[in-house]
């Protein structure tokens, strides 16, 4: 058993190393461990932008910072926008992954676990040093619990791309408005999505499945891809393969359920 | 020790020459004109309080004679949580038991997290709750007509019982008569209410949903019978589809959940209405405003919450769709307004220091108008506000038609009044002191003068003003000021179920401070001090 204490120490350790010259070490899981569920409805002590025009990026995307003239712009511009979003991102495995995948875009996880979302930062950070000049610069990960906070982020129509990988099952009936897919919260993802943009959806809990299914087909504002046109899609198999929970299914020899929904253009009225 | 007052009036709500007014469990109706009650409707649930009130004040005497405790558990006497709390916790501590603590709805939530001093685990809460409430559940929970409206040919009421989430239907016959149509309990406690356009209830709640519902429930509707939904499925999943450990603890909590029958029937029973009732849209927030809008021809449904969002929706039947939102608020939103003339404009205000004033459709803001600065008028310690009611009115002057804001906030004594100016600017604040904390304002429009406010007041326990107060209104260089007051002869219905000690009162009428966020929580998973609301730590991370 990895205490508390000692888990606190070794981020500090990790931090300290960071600030000397050298090579970057990857941080290490099983410090960055934290108990498994976060209320989604009570008040953490989260940061977040009033509106996303508050939003300072540059930190997470230092080479996109857009230069010259914009010294007195405050919070400063990046050249582009975050456009694909990992909600419940965990450890990181699948931005990890699409880093090189889809180079030209700003990719961003949210996880809503302080620890867990600070280790895929470190973990980031380390890689950029490990490949300067390489890919990662395009990846960044911040905590946040997106099912209050998404529109604080991110402006109508501005993402391309929301996956939605192995989300916490919430069994039980009463729970239900727990669940990161929701009629109500499909709302959200519709507004945050740009029309043509791709809701990927993936568990290991066939009930889970339907229930996502169900709620993402009934929402008017969506329609699911069929089975070739999921196929083709590059990101489903690296939502398949490269998630940590997508491996221990693996290993587990369990069965994965995937599903892909495109935003629908808005009807006129 | 706790002297018992009357509870005040707390909602008011005029149509033409009738004035609904609302305290505790009863609605009165009284002439405009000559201010005499017309008429009183109570809620069944008045009489159990009158009777309970009446027994136990009897057990007190008995306990004083015979020097029984001096703080016997005093029924209805709440010290630090509000009756909605204690009720909500009945129905809450059913499923306690299972790995995972059960997460109370949004609203429970918040007193939780704010009312200080209560760390620990949700489940424990729950338990100490049900002890206490047990304890001292011998009046039944207060009612409480927490809304007042009514649909725009006014042949229609619609009241709110907080306490049983009930919404009331009444026909009016246009002198001051209520004839009860129906109640419908709502799945949540509703936080705000509005007719549409089209006679359509809309219904915002504590949880964040937002429903609506006929105004008139079809006595023939039935539930749809649900084919095999996710929700109906006892076991939504079994050992062999399951694969990390942390589904597996969850699952396996089920399991156990539904050997036990009665909690999953109770699950379902809060799931399922007996009547029409669709989901608009949700927020996973407390709800503490809606509105409904129109701008260009195409109508608008405009919801916020604790969490500083405004949304912006269409209206049904494209409620699901987010037009935009208006962000910039950093505390909780207490409510809404779209001035009068001027509907490209919605004004808000809650724990801030500031009223907002935006171009909701484009969601932008256009200018800030400081509450603070004016509360201070009144007296120099106030350091914040809770906006609890935001108000328009128009005034007739020389110039055209003005058009002013009214904010009132929680526990100060005043209605502050802006000029809405034509560049979107709150100007010439205003200051119209009152003999009591404001609750609820109305405002009645007058043929050819400047319209009238009504102030439903808590007047408190030392003052014996009135609770409601009809002001006249005057303009000096468009700042708004009173010219006369007049009441109602209110104190033609004294009866004992509206007589409470004022902490209860307090706990009834006083929810708006509640909504701010106390911060300091600690972060999750680091060490020592975990917020209430965390979720049982023997779920630890998966290996
Ligand atoms: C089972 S894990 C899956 C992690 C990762 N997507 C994977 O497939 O390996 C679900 C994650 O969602 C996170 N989560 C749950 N609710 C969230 C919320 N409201 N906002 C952000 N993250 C959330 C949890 O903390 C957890 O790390």
């Amino acid at each position: 058993m990895v205490t508390e204490g000692k888990k606190k120490a070794h981020r500090a350790q990790y931090q300290k190393s960071k600030a000397q010259d050298g090579l970057a070490q990857l941080p290490r899981k099983r410090f960055y461990r934290q108990r498994a569920h976060a209320n989604p409805f009570s008040d953490h002590t989260l940061t977040y932008p009033a509106s996303p025009d508050a939003m300072d990026w540059s930190t997470y995307f230092p080479d996109y910072v857009q230069d010259s003239a914009s010294d007195d712009v405050s919070p400063k511009r990046l050249t582009k926008d975050v456009e694909v979003v990992d909600i419940g991102c965990g450890f990181g495995g699948l931005l990890m992954a699409l880093s090189p995948l889809l180079p030209d875009k700003l990719m961003l996880g949210l996880e809503i676990r302080s620890q867990v979302t600070a280790y895929v930062q470190e973990k980031i950070w380390a890689l950029r040093t490990q490949n300067p000049g390489g890919p990662y610069q395009n990846a960044a990960c911040l905590r946040a619990n997106t099912m209050k906070f998404l529109p604080n982020f991110f402006r109508k129509g501005q993402l391309s791309k929301i996956f939605i990988c192995f989300p916490d099952p919430h069994f039980k009936a009463r729970k239900h408005k727990a669940r990161i897919i929701s009629t109500t919260l499909n709302s959200e993802y519709a507004y945050a999505l740009r029309p043509g943009g791709i809701v990927y959806t993936i568990t290991d809990v066939k009930s889970l499945h339907e229930w996502m299914v169900e709620h993402l087909d009934a929402h008017p504002s969506f329609e699911r891809l069929s089975k070739e046109e999921e196929e083709a899609d590059e990101c489903t198999k690296v939502m398949m393969t490269e998630t940590e929970e997508g491996k221990k299914v693996t290993r587990n020899q369990g069965e994965k359920f995937v599903a892909l929904f495109r935003r629908l253009e808005d009807p006129p009225w | 020790m706790s002297v018992n007052v009357q509870i005040p009036y707390s909602q008011v709500h005029a149509l033409g020459d009738i004035l609904l007014a609302a305290r505790s469990g009863q609605l009165h109706t009284y002439s405009l004109t000559d201010g005499k009650l017309i008429s009183t409707w109570k809620h069944p649930d008045v009489e159990k309080v009158a009777e309970a009130v009446n027994r136990v004040a009897e057990e007190k005497e008995v306990a004083l004679a015979t020097g029984a405790g001096e703080d016997a558990p005093m029924a209805d006497d709440d010290k630090d949580e509000p009756p909605a709390k204690r009720q909500k916790m009945l129905s809450e501590q059913e499923s306690s038991v299972s790995i995972t603590t059960d997460m109370p709805p949004a609203d429970v939530v918040d007193r939780e997290s704010s009312s200080n001093g209560q760390k620990g685990k949700g489940k424990d809460k729950a338990s100490r709750s049900r002890v206490r409430v047990e304890g001292r559940a011998k009046v039944p929970d207060r009612p409480l007509i927490t809304h007042l409206t009514s649909t725009a040919d006014k042949k229609h009421v619609i009241a709110v019982t907080g306490h049983d989430k009930a919404v009331w239907v009444f026909e009016h016959d246009g002198q001051g008569n209520l004839e009860e149509l129906s109640s419908r309990i709502m799945p949540k406690r509703p936080s705000s209410i509005v007719v549409g356009p089209d006679s359509m209830i809309i219904c915002a709640d504590k949880f964040g949903d937002v429903y609506s519902l006929p105004l008139t429930p079809d006595p023939n509707w039935k539930a749809p019978v649900v084919a095999k939904t996710v929700t109906e499925t006892p076991i939504e999943a079994n050992e062999f589809t399951v694969h990390s450990r942390r589904n597996r603890r969850a699952l396996e909590s089920q399991q156990l959940q539904a050997k036990k029958k009665p909690n999953n029937e109770q699950d379902k029973a809060t799931d399922a209405p007996a009547f029409e009732l669709t989901l608009l849209l949700g927020h996973v927030s407390l709800l503490t405003a809606l509105l409904v809008a129109e701008r260009e021809g195409r109508k608008y449904i405009i919801t916020a919450d604790r969490d500083e969002h405004i949304r912006i929706s269409r209206y049904i039947p494209q409620a699901h769709i987010i037009e935009g939102y208006c962000l910039g608020h950093k505390d909780f939103i207490g409510d809404l307004v779209i001035p009068e003339q001027r509907n490209d404009i919605l004004i808000s205000g809650g724990g801030e220091n500031e009223l907002f004033v935006w171009d909701w459709l484009a969601g932008n803001l256009a200018s800030t108008a400081s509450v603070l600065n004016l509360a201070q008028q009144i007296d120099s310690t106030i350091t914040k506000v809770a906006v609890s009611g935001l108000h328009s009115l128009v005034y007739p002057s020389e110039s055209g038609k003005l058009t002013y804001v009214l904010a009132i906030c929680e526990g100060i004594k005043a209605i502050f009044s802006w000029l809405l100016t034509d560049d979107n600017r709150l100007n010439h604040p205003g200051v119209i002191q009152l003999p009591g904390n404001p609750l609820d304002l109305e405002i009645i429009p007058v043929e050819g003068g400047p319209p009238k406010i009504v102030a439903a007041m808590d007047p408190g326990a030392a003052t014996p003003a009135n609770s409601i107060n009809i002001f006249t209104l005057n303009m000096n260089e468009e700042r708004l000021s009173v010219d006369n007051i007049t009441t109602v002869e209110e104190n033609t219905v004294q009866t004992s179920d509206i007589e409470a000690t004022e902490d209860v009162v307090r706990g009834l009428l006083y929810n708006v401070e509640y909504l701010r966020k106390k911060g300091g929580g600690g972060e999750d998973g680091e060490g020592g001090d975990a917020p209430a609301t965390e979720v049982e730590a023997s779920e630890e991370a998966q290996s």
